[in-house]
């Protein structure tokens, strides 16, 4: 079985502002179909890493490619396959639905019958075609991020960069964003996301990455990270972030860490998402098994 | 690069579109300059319609002297100091309590000094007449003054001629007939527009250049909301550059500056009769001058006014302080010298003289150009600091936490 070729490379990127370096060495890959989620505390550097992909901030060592493009050599081709949703609602609410949709089409340079139909397609797709006419400040709070998905999708980028795509949405929302994304998936686009929503990395992403001051502690599966960061069992951090008593083991230390860096100890907040993380994935392994999908959650079912 | 100048135009056209999509919005943005002008004018053309407006003023009259009486008649005979006959003691305390700004006095021996000099060759010197005014009221009292003086010296020049004709020797008689008109002044307007067009025309060119300047500061406090919102770094993503983002914008805040000029100096045209007397060419070089002055200050505000109500407040006061300074209120040859000064160095106060220049003054093109030149060189200079004010703001959101 043959890999298929990424369509996100970061080859040993580090990342500055200026003097202080805010990320280094990071290797990372994605592949199409599969979603990365980036989890990590405040300031671990995912917004930082999310600026540079996103061609917002300069990559000071190393290289970022789209499709084996780099935003260095062709800033406009590296930005036409990426599409980029912000946290913020970022559209106009001055103007309808479609219209803010032909805007930002005609900023990828469609126009013509062929931004039309993409209109029409992205409207479908994130279930707004009734709507298409109406003033997005009259949405409920999920339309609204539907539509500020839909704005990305236009030009049918091969990567989907996403910043924290359901903060501030009720679960139903969430859901709906959640088939969306799955949906994209499916479709073979690549999707990295930024989340503080731990049951929407272990349900959604194929790949977490999870950053801390800067570096790269662990990737992989849900499986794999937890493995690698909590190596004496899937409890060792309790729900506060303490190290607890473990079945493998005595007690543990404070001072007693799982980083692969060891010069640099786990700060409480981190132990403690690891901890939840686990169980999170846990539990979806749990609510997996009797449909045996072999995925995490239902949410293949779903979409 | 035509795929840049494609976006541009794109970013535009939504602007446009964005403001057009407040109707309310569009017709303030177009009624206010001109109602502003409008107020502005008639309230100059009301206080300055070729005549200075009268004024309450006290006389009192102590001597019966034949001149003073002659005197009397011709502060009669004028229009600008509407007077009211009193004793010293009241007049005075007229002027102290300010019921009038001045107050007019003929003393006792008033005109005996004058005549006893022509009739009986006496020794003592005349008397002089007085304006009594309180501080503060230094205008008037020498409008006042000239109104006495001038009266006191007709009226001695009329007697003294007299005197001399009465004489009878022949030389003497044909020299005073050539003294008669002498001292007389002829006022001439020496500009070919009436006064009417000219308070209009500099009320129409500051205001509709105030307001331009506003237009420039909401067009540049959106550029902030969508920094706020995401929408920038989203357009950030796309394939336009950061240039054509501004560039796109500018171009919208010229075309909207444009057409308020097209609408305000229309309206001044069609209801005051506000001509182009000078340069259509000068006038349309202007014309793009200011709207690009308009757009360049908008980019300003957005680039180093902060957030969206930091910026507001400094851009109201700025933009108030560069009307003030630059003339747009009231015209510069009312302003004290040392604002005059200042003004050289100000765009608003280019931009005004160019425009006046172009229409009620009827000045030449090289005087409209070389304002528009220098008001372009402001705006380029705005863009500058615009693009380097962007790239630190930019950076500076950065470190305070990744993306914006």
């Amino acid at each position: 079985m043959t890999q298929a070729s990424p369509v996100l490379s970061l080859e040993g990127v580090s990342l500055r502002w200026g003097k202080r370096w805010v990320v280094t060495g990071l290797n990372l890959q994605v592949e199409p179909g599969k979603i990365l989620g980036f989890l990590g505390p405040n300031g671990s550097g995912k917004s930082t890493t999310l600026a540079a992909i996103s061609s917002n901030k300069p990559v000071d060592e190393g290289e970022i490619l789209i499709g084996g493009i780099s935003a260095r050599e062709a800033p406009e081709l590296y930005r036409q396959r990426l599409g980029y949703v912000p946290q913020d609602l970022a559209f106009y609410e001055e103007l309808s639905a479609r219209d803010n949709l032909l805007f930002f089409g005609r900023m990828y340079g469609l126009h013509g019958r062929a931004l039309r139909e993409r209109v029409m397609d992205a409207l479908e797709f994130v279930q707004l075609v009734n709507q298409a006419e109406r003033k997005p400040s009259s949405f409920s709070g999920g339309m609204q991020r539907r539509l500020n998905l839909a704005c990305s999708l236009l030009h049918d980028p091969s990567l989907l960069l996403l910043d924290e795509p359901t903060v501030g949405l009720d679960v139903a929302s969430r859901e709906a964003i959640y088939d969306l994304l799955t949906n994209l998936r499916k479709r073979g686009r690549a999707i990295v996301l930024t989340t503080h929503l731990l049951e929407e990395a272990a349900c959604l992403c194929d790949q977490i990455a999870i950053l801390n001051q800067g570096k790269l502690m662990a990737h992989g599966s849900l499986e794999e990270v937890c493995a690698h960061l909590s190596p004496r069992g899937v409890g060792y951090f309790s729900a506060d972030g303490r190290p607890g008593q473990t079945a493998k083991g005595p007690t543990l230390h404070k001072e007693e860490t799982v980083s692969t860096d060891s010069t640099q100890p786990v700060p409480r907040a981190l132990a403690r998402m690891i901890a939840n993380l686990a169980a999170q994935g846990e539990a979806h392994r749990r609510a997996a098994a009797p449909h045996e999908t072999g995925t995490l959650g239902g949410l293949e079912k779903a979409a | 690069m035509i795929k840049q100048i494609r976006l541009t135009w794109e970013v535009c056209r939504k602007d446009l579109r964005l403001f057009l999509a407040d109707r309310r919005g569009v017709l303030l943005c177009f009624t206010v300059p001109i109602v502003l002008a409008s107020l502005f004018g008639l309230i100059f053309r009301n206080t300055s319609k070729g005549e200075i407006e009268a004024f309450r003023a006290a006389l009192v009259v102590e001597s019966d002297s034949e001149l003073a009486k002659a005197v009397i008649e011709s502060l009669e005979n004028q229009n600008i100091l509407k007077l009211e006959r009193t004793d010293l003691e009241q007049a005075k305390q007229w002027v102290i309590t300010r019921e009038v700004p001045v107050a007019l006095i003929l003393p006792k021996e008033f005109g005996g000094g004058s005549v006893d000099i022509l009739d009986n060759h006496a020794a003592t010197g005349p008397v002089k007449p007085k304006v009594l005014h309180a501080s503060g009221n230094e205008m008037e009292a020498r409008l006042a003054e000239g109104i006495l003086a001038e009266a006191v010296a007709r009226r001695t020049a009329d007697r003294f001629l007299a005197w001399l004709r009465g004489l009878g020797v022949p030389g003497v008689q044909a020299m005073a007939d050539k003294f008669q008109d002498l001292g007389r002044v002829e006022r001439v307007c020496a500009a070919d527009t009436d006064r009417d067009r000219a308070v209009f025309g500099h009320s129409f060119c500051g205001m509709t250049l105030q307001y331009l300047l506003f237009l420039g500061m909401d067009c540049g406090l959106l550029l902030l909301r969508e920094r706020r919102q995401g929408i920038w770094r989203r357009l950030t993503t796309t394939p336009a550059r950061p240039g054509t983002l501004l560039a796109g914008r500018a171009l919208a805040t010229t075309l909207i500056a444009l057409a308020q000029l097209t609408v305000s100096f229309g309206f001044a045209r069609v209801v005051f009769g506000v001509t182009i007397a000078g340069s259509v060419a000068g006038l349309v070089a202007m014309a793009l001058a200011v709207a690009f002055l308009s757009a360049s200050t908008g980019l300003l505000v957005a680039s180093i006014g902060g957030n969206e109500s930091r910026a507001r407040s400094v851009a109201i006061l700025v933009i108030l302080a560069l009307s003030m300074l630059g003339g747009l209120w009231l015209p510069p040859f009312l302003m004290p010298n040392w604002l005059r000064t200042i003004g050289l160095v100000l765009p608003t106060s280019w931009a005004l003289a160019g425009l006046e220049a172009a229409t009620w003054q009827g000045g030449s093109l090289a005087a409209s150009l070389l304002s528009a030149g220098v008001v372009s060189a402001f705006s380029i200079g705005f863009l500058l600091v615009t693009l380097v004010g962007f790239q630190r703001a930019q950076t500076r959101a950065s470190l305070n936490g990744g993306l914006e």
